[in-house]
């Protein structure tokens, strides 16, 4: 019983939401967008969920991220590029914190 | 003593300004000479410089008032300063945290103005766009 408990607090802990923050009139935010979906897709990993931040209208969220621009992407709330990464760079990101 | 042209030059405060503070009583006993003039004295010069000084720390005309009664006796009115001191500090804190969080956004909203090739993502928030984004 506890470990099924255990293994269920284990499992939702290590779920990951890849958050693309984004902005209007922004090319590079397409870019983003395109690439944080590939990235997931080619991991093929059911703990990982995406979520799209249209920056103006959360913005006290993006804030709170420590913002500067668009297009940035955020792992689980935390602003891991304030850029657009290479999609290299992501999966290694994504991958560190799933192990 | 100087009368109240020269007292609003010296202090920075207008000569309105000085007769309000006469009538709410944060500049009391204003002597005035035979014809009913105004004349400050050095006392009354310095209360009007702790007054502007207090308004800069943005205590409010009534906290001022209060802090002109524990001026006149410092010592018995030390705890009751501090309160309201330490009471203005939290208010203060409180007021830069919104300020800064304020500056945040209008640093990151002019950012993101800056980059669009398309219009300004701040007027699109306003204006709730639905274009693609």
């Amino acid at each position: 019983m506890i470990k099924a408990t255990d293994e269920k607090c284990t499992n939702m802990t290590i779920s990951l939401t890849v958050e693309v923050l984004t902005s209007s009139g922004c090319s590079r935010c397409q870019r983003a967008k395109a690439l944080a979906k590939e990235v997931i897709a080619e991991l093929d990993d059911d703990r990982l969920q995406y979520r799209e931040i249209y920056v103006v209208e959360e913005i006290d969220y993006a804030v709170g991220l420590g913002l500067l621009s668009a297009p940035a992407i955020a792992l689980n709330g935390e602003l891991v590029f304030p850029y657009l990464p290479s999609a290299l760079k992501l999966r290694k990101a994504i991958l560190e914190r799933l192990e | 003593m100087i009368r109240i042209g020269e007292a609003a030059t010296v202090s920075g405060i207008s000569t309105d300004t000085l007769r309000y503070y006469e009538k709410i009583e944060l500049i009391t006993n204003v002597q005035r000479n035979d014809i009913g003039v105004r004349l400050y004295s050095d006392k009354d010069l310095s209360r009007l410089r702790f007054i502007k000084r207090a308004q800069k720390m943005r205590f409010s005309l009534n906290e001022i008032g209060q802090l002109l009664e524990f001026r006149e006796n410092p010592q018995a009115a030390r705890s009751r300063v501090q309160k309201l001191a330490r009471n203005k500090l939290e208010e203060t804190v409180h007021h830069l945290e919104e300020l800064t969080r304020l500056r945040d956004e209008l640093h990151l909203l002019t950012n993101l103005c800056r980059a669009s090739d398309q219009g300004c993502p701040i007027l699109d928030g306003l204006a709730g766009n639905d274009e693609p984004r």
